[in-house]
């Protein structure tokens, strides 16, 4: 019997265990092949709803619906932290004890936000982030209250999860202040590390008209290095004042990454099959991984689709044929009533189209109807 | 004005292909069709809002929820099996009143005792469906 175990039931842990299943169909039904997936809590948690809880257009119960809806019958869900991968013996420990052997790893344990390490953030600051349930109704509270002064969001960490959110959230709040009534009172700033206002090149192009007819001001090569008494310092020995700061912070992969020896930082993978590089039938899915593209719910899916095909052939003793070439879309909310979306893939960038309505209509409804894609329906 | 024109010729054989497949639209009536169903999509535009779009979005998730478990190879003949059962067994074709020891008599009939089979193992299946349930809903 093949037993396949997958860690995280993030978007594209839950997606692939659906689709081996329905891939797997016959052979599971036989018992010739055993599907495990691995999941800290019994919650599948959707996290792009948590840039809309701040401005209070969504609730963080939207954002979240247990796994057992989500997941065909016939996986076997477990509601444990994994601790320990140890790839020569092909087991995974876990928190309570217990191993789980397996003939095929999935390792999709996403993309960790660590305020506590991002200067401004965390404990000792007094940053925001919506990157976290709490971190998310915190900002929603501090924002209701904010009527005057200097808002800042600034790219602190990178790579971060969901390239388009500090797109987004500095053209939905300027927005949302204007229907409060208070935006001349505000200023907006973005800051970015590098020379352009985003990693992507089109969508740094497509932003800095829209930035300066919002009146957004903009702050590029801006590493920060230090955030004290309401003022960011810069590794280019730059300042910048703040009344509320709102930043993005680092991400960090789970450490168990490291101690299995699956990569120093990222899990490295071959961007392609998405294999481990160190371990056999092993393979990444999603934020966890090293590929050359976003951290994006989309790559997660899309690339679901090659982690399925490949162990599925291998399974059958087949040969594994499937590519991925970094299908990647992100949809772009360009205020409160317009949004558009970029779509590329490795050494292919995106054209981004002008924004309109419908885009913006398409995103919410995205939003609504995401269990179908966590499914495998869509 | 160089420059415009300059841009222009780099895209004459895009601008040449799209006037091409207009004037094909317009011989042959789609464009009138296309322009008249426009007006819907304007309609569509001016009458929707974010919570009408959303409402929407999400009964189709439902909805796609419950075709996507409908549609699974043995809930789906089962389901097929039920129906014919209804069909069979008209709820309208006056059925007969049965008490208790019609319903002990009822139990000799082969026909029932599968009836009765399939019943005790779907309150099997549906037991567990709710013990696997029960630490996503908090009820242990």
């Amino acid at each position: 019997m093949d037993r396949i175990v997958i860690v995280g039931g993030g978007s594209g842990g839950t997606v692939t265990a659906n689709r081996l299943v329905e891939e797997l169909d016959h052979e599971v039904d036989r018992g010739d092949v055993e599907i495990t997936l691995v999941n800290e809590t019994p919650f599948h948690v959707y996290k792009p709803i948590f840039l809309y809880v701040p401005f209070g257009e969504k609730e963080l119960a939207d954002a979240r619906k247990p796994l057992v809806d989500l997941v065909d019958r016939r996986v076997e869900l477990v509601y444990d932290r994994v601790t320990e991968i140890d790839t020569d013996g092909k087991s995974v420990r876990l928190s309570a004890g217990d191993s789980l052997d397996y003939d095929h790893l999935v390792v999709g344990t996403g993309a960790i936000p660590q305020p506590d390490k991002t200067p401004g953030l965390g404990e000792d600051g007094d940053g925001y982030h919506f990157y976290g349930p709490q971190a998310s109704e915190d900002l929603r509270d501090a924002l209701a209250e904010f009527e005057e002064g200097h808002l800042v969001l600034s790219v602190i960490g990178t790579p971060h999860v969901c390239p388009a959110a500090p797109v987004e959230f500095p053209m939905i709040a300027d927005q949302w202040f204007r229907e409060r009534g208070v935006r001349e009172d505000i200023d907006i700033t973005y800051t970015y590390p590098i020379q352009r206002l985003h990693g992507v090149k089109p969508t740094a192009e497509w932003m800095v008209p829209r930035f300066e007819e919002r009146d957004i001001d903009t702050k590029t090569f801006f590493n920060v290095e230090s955030v004290e008494n309401g003022t960011i310092h810069t590794l280019e020995g730059k300042e910048l004042d703040y009344d509320m700061l709102v930043g993005v912070p680092e991400f960090d992969p789970a450490p168990l990454i490291q101690e299995a020896g699956l990569g120093e930082d990222w899990m490295e993978v071959d961007r392609h099959t998405l294999e481990s590089d160190h371990a056999e039938d092993v393979y990444g899915i999603g934020d966890v991984t090293n590929i050359p593209t976003s951290k994006a719910g989309s790559v997660a899916h899309y690339a679901s689709g090659t982690v399925v095909s490949r162990i599925a052939s291998r399974v059958r003793g087949q040969q594994p044929t499937a590519n991925f070439h970094g299908k990647t879309i992100c949809f772009i909310e360009a205020g409160t009533e317009e949004g558009t979306f970029i779509e590329f893939g490795y050494g292919r960038d995106p054209v981004v189209r002008d924004e309109n309505k419908f885009l913006h209509w398409s995103k919410l409804g995205y939003n609504e109807a995401y269990w179908l894609t966590a499914k495998g329906v869509l | 004005m160089a420059d415009e024109l300059e841009s222009l010729e780099a895209e004459s054989a895009a601008i040449e292909d799209a006037a091409d497949a207009l004037l094909e639209l317009q011989q042959d009536g789609t464009l009138d069709d296309l322009t008249e169903a426009a007006t819907a999509v304007s309609l569509i535009a001016d009458a929707l809002d974010d919570e009408m779009v959303m409402a929407v979005a999400s009964l189709a998730n439902d909805l796609g929820m419950v075709a996507d478990g409908a549609t699974q190879t043995n809930t789906l003949r089962t389901l097929q099996t039920l129906m014919d059962a209804m069909d069979e067994a008209d709820a309208f074709d006056d059925p007969q009143e049965v008490g208790m020891l019609g319903a002990v008599s009822k139990m000799r009939d082969d026909d029932v005792k599968r009836g009765l089979g399939f019943l005790l193992e779907f309150l099997g299946a549906l037991g567990r469906q709710i013990e696997r349930r029960a630490e996503a809903y908090d009820y242990e």
